[in-house]
C-alpha cells in the first residue's frame, strides 16, 4: 500500500493507496487508526478457525472500517482488502478521539457510517441464520449490485461463500441453477 | 414522582443521554412519550410505525430475526439505558427491520428517529456516546454473523450465555453472573439455531465443565471470564 501525503489538518489525515488485492489492515495488529474509504471498494473479512473467510461487508466511499480503537479495543477484529483501486483515509485513533467532541460534521459522518455498517451486518445475519442459500445468494448480488463504490465488485465463489455463510460447492450450485432458469421462469 | 419529572427521570438513565445537563435532558422530553408493552407484546415488526426510537426505562427487550418461515434468532436481549431503532434509520427499507418484543412488561420512551436524531446532533458528547454504542453493537452483531455461519453449537451457546450474563446479569455475592430472565432451553435453542434437545445436552456439559450453574429457573455464568477464553469469545473493553 502506497503512502500518499499527510494533511495537517487536524485530525491528521494518511491518504493511502491501495492496488487491487492489496490488505490494508490485518487482524490482530495494533489497532491505531480508524479508516474511511474515499474511492474504490474494501472488503472487511474475518477467518474462521476452520481458516475459511468470512466476509462481513464490501463498503465504498464515504463507508468506516476499523473502528476497534474507537471502541477501546487494543487490536483489529478483521481483516481489510482492496477490491480495485482504492484510496482510504487513515485517521489517527488518537487524535479522532480528540477531535470528536469538537466536530459535530466528522461525528454526524461517523453515526451515519456506523449505523449504516449495522443495518447491513443485521441484514446479513438474518439471511445467514434464516434463509436457504439461493435467497441468500440473491441478496448479496442484489446487495453489491447496488452497493457504493462504482460497478459491482466481482467476487470469486469463495469469497461469496464467505459473505452468506455457505460452502463454495453450495454457491456454485445455487449460481449455476440461476444461470439456467429460463428467463420468465420464476 | 410527577409524570414529566418521572419521564426526564427515565431519559437521564438513558446511556448514551450521559454527560448531558439537567437542562438539555428536559429538552427531549416533549418529543419522547412513556408507553407501556405487555410480556409477549411485539413493539417493532410488521404493522407497527416504522423508523422510532425507543429508550428502555424499564424491563427486558427481545432483539430478533424472523425468517419468511416464521424461525426466529434472537439477536440479543436488551434492558434498562438502551436506545433501539437507531440502525433501521440507515438501513435500506427493502432489507427489513430487527423485531423486538417485550420479554418481560416494558416501558419505553419513544419518538420519531430522525427528530431524534437531529436534536441530539447538537451534542457532541451524546452523538459520540452513541457512535461507540453502535460500534460496539456492529462488533457483536459480525461475532454473532461469525458464530452463526461457521460456529458449532456449543460455541454458540457460551456465547449466549455470556453476552446474557454481561448485559442481563446480576452479580453473585462469591462469583459469577445470575442471568436475570429464567430463559428455557427452548428459548436459548431459539437464540442460537439449535433444538431444545441440542441445548439440554450442551446445557449439562457446561455444567459439568464448571463454567455454569443453576439457580432454580435461572443460570449462573460462574466463571464468565473462564467462558469468554475457553471459547475465544470478545471480553468487554
Amino acid at each position: 500500500m502506497q503512502r500518499v501525503e499527510a494533511d495537517p489538518s487536524p485530525p491528521a489525515v494518511v491518504r493511502r493507496r491501495c492496488p487491487r488485492g492489496g490488505l490494508i489492515l490485518r487482524a490482530d495488529s495494533p489497532a491505531g487508526h480508524v479508516y474511511l474509504v474515499r474511492t474504490g471498494q474494501v472488503r472487511v473479512f474475518a477467518l474462521a478457525e476452520s481458516g475459511a473467510e468470512i466476509t462481513y461487508a464490501v463498503l465504498g466511499p464515504g463507508q468506516v472500517f476499523g473502528v476497534a480503537p474507537l471502541l477501546g479495543l487494543p487490536v483489529y477484529r478483521v481483516f481489510a482488502e482492496a477490491l480495485r483501486r482504492t484510496e482510504v483515509w487513515a485517521l489517527p485513533a488518537d487524535r479522532l478521539r480528540r477531535a470528536l467532541p469538537q466536530d459535530t460534521a466528522l461525528l454526524d459522518l461517523v453515526v451515519a457510517a456506523l449505523g449504516r455498517r449495522l443495518a447491513l451486518a443485521e441484514a446479513l445475519l438474518r439471511d445467514v441464520a434464516l434463509l436457504p442459500v439461493a435467497l441468500r445468494l440473491s441478496n448479496a448480488l442484489a446487495r453489491l449490485e447496488g452497493g457504493p463504490g462504482g460497478a459491482p465488485p466481482r467476487l470469486s465463489h469463495e469469497q461469496l461463500a464467505g459473505l452468506i455463510g455457505a460452502r463454495r460447492e453450495t454457491v456454485s450450485r445455487a449460481a449455476a441453477a440461476v444461470t439456467a432458469t429460463p428467463a420468465g421462469d420464476g | 414522582m410527577a409524570p414529566t419529572a418521572e419521564k426526564l427521570w427515565y431519559l437521564r438513565q438513558v446511556d448514551v443521554f450521559h454527560g448531558l445537563s439537567d437542562e438539555e435532558v428536559e429538552e427531549m422530553g416533549p418529543m419522547m412519550e412513556p408507553r407501556t408493552f405487555r410480556p409477549g407484546e411485539l413493539m417493532v415488526g410488521p404493522g407497527t410505525p416504522p423508523q422510532r426510537i425507543y429508550c428502555v426505562k424499564r424491563g427486558h427487550v427481545r432483539l430478533f430475526h424472523r425468517g419468511p418461515d416464521g424461525r426466529e434468532l434472537t439477536a440479543g436481549v436488551v434492558g434498562r439505558g438502551s436506545l433501539l431503532g437507531v440502525s433501521a434509520l440507515f438501513g435500506p427499507a427493502q432489507e427489513g427491520f430487527l423485531f423486538a418484543a417485550a420479554g418481560t412488561e416494558v416501558l419505553v420512551c419513544v419518538g420519531d428517529g430522525w427528530a431524534f436524531l437531529r436534536a441530539i446532533s447538537r451534542w457532541p458528547r451524546v452523538m459520540l456516546n452513541l457512535a461507540v454504542q453502535l460500534g460496539g453493537q456492529l462488533v457483536a452483531t459480525e461475532l454473532q454473523l461469525n458464530r452463526v455461519a461457521w460456529g458449532d453449537a456449543r460455541t454458540r451457546l457460551a456465547a449466549a450465555l455470556y453476552g446474557l450474563a454481561r448485559e442481563a446479569g446480576d452479580e453473585v455475592v462469591g462469583g459469577g453472573w445470575r442471568i436475570r430472565a429464567a430463559l428455557t432451553h427452548a428459548a436459548l435453542a431459539q437464540q442460537i439455531g439449535t433444538t431444545r434437545e441440542t441445548v439440554t445436552r450442551l446445557l449439562a456439559g457446561l455444567e459439568a465443565a464448571g463454567f455454569v450453574r443453576r439457580d432454580g429457573r435461572r443460570i449462573v455464568v460462574v466463571d464468565p471470564q473462564g467462558l469468554a477464553a475457553a471459547f475465544g469469545l470478545l471480553e468487554d473493553a
